[in-house]
């Protein structure tokens, strides 16, 4: 038995640290009295049942994750297509952007334009002079 | 509205937790039943925060607080794990939330001129220890938190891994890797290696 001063006499001990004499006496009349100022927190009927938006809580954290991953899906798709057009060639984005040209132009001078590339007559007219 | 007063209910002391617990949740028996709690548990909990905290009137502050959280939330207790376990796990937790405020004091090496834990715990009136075991809560107190708590309550409180699992949240594995560097590290601080 531990019988100095400064020695807690219950055979449960705290070494090696050493309490006040009948400090856990007074602890637990300081606590009896402390939780008269403190209410426990009682479960009430209605938290006992979950609530209905708990129970569906993981559903819709998961319909939210497919909705966003298809928005994300989408988003990736459209970007590529909007790169898929801008990697054509500059030169054709270059003519393509100036359509004035065009537009002076009549369907007959193309009409003609055709015909004489594609005739030998024009070739023949073109590489041999003109006779005089 | 207390029909009758519990001062003079006696509960007997020799029931089980899993038998005190129902008592300590009926308004009509739980200060009661809280008594005998305090009567069970004020000294192993006691034990737990002071070889955390180590001071004295700083463990009295936390012990107090522990039991205030006890009795404040035992009504909710479901009882899926040990009741001992969750006592466990409130006085390690206010521990923990108390050393941590302190811990721009604490951050000191094991030993210097200025700061020696093993030399203050020895010179404590409260500490009736040898030097040895002063040394080995001065190591005990440098090491990481979850080294610390791990090593605490596997050395000191005897508690099986899947019990400080449930109380600190941490896997068994990772509980078991964080003694065994808890120990490698104090062998080191006390030049136990070789």
């Amino acid at each position: 038995m531990n019988t100095n001063n400064k020695g807690d006499l219950d055979p449960r001990s705290t070494r090696p640290f050493v309490t006040p004499e009948g400090y856990f006496d007074t602890f637990k009349a300081t606590m009896m009295q402390r939780i008269k100022e403190v209410e426990p927190i009682q479960q009430t009927v209605a938290s006992s049942t979950p609530k209905r938006i708990t129970l569906l809580k993981p559903y819709l954290y998961l319909a939210a994750m497919f909705v966003g991953m298809a928005l994300l899906f989408k988003g990736i798709s459209w970007i590529q297509m909007e790169q898929k057009v801008s990697s054509q060639p500059s030169s054709l984005m270059a003519y393509s952007e100036d359509t004035t040209i065009f537009n002076e132009i009549t369907e007959e001078e193309i009409d003609d334009f055709i015909a004489h590339s594609t005739s030998d007559t024009y070739l023949v007219d073109y590489l041999l002079p003109e006779e005089e | 509205m207390k029909l009758f007063s519990q001062k003079a209910l006696h509960i007997n002391p020799s029931l089980s937790d899993e038998e005190l617990l129902p008592l300590l949740q009926d308004p009509h028996t739980n200060e009661a039943a809280f008594a005998l709690l305090i009567d069970r548990y004020s000294r192993p909990l006691y034990s737990l925060v002071r070889r955390i905290v180590l001071n004295h009137d700083d463990t009295d502050d936390v012990l107090q607080n522990v039991f205030i959280k006890i009795w404040q939330g035992i009504a909710l207790f479901r009882g899926d794990s040990k009741l001992s376990t969750w006592l466990y796990s409130i006085a390690t937790n206010e521990a923990l939330s108390f050393i941590r405020k302190e811990k721009a004091e604490r951050k000191m090496p094991l030993a210097t001129d200025e700061y020696d834990l093993a030399r203050q715990l020895t010179s404590d009136p409260m500490f009736d220890g040898e030097e040895a075991e002063a040394l080995l809560l001065a190591a005990i107190d440098q090491l990481p938190e979850k080294q610390k708590i791990t090593f605490q309550l596997r050395y000191y409180e005897d508690l099986s891994y899947q019990e400080i699992s449930e109380i600190t949240g941490t896997s068994v594995g990772a509980l078991k890797a964080n003694y065994h560097h808890a120990v490698a590290k104090l062998q080191k601080f006390l030049g136990l290696d070789d």
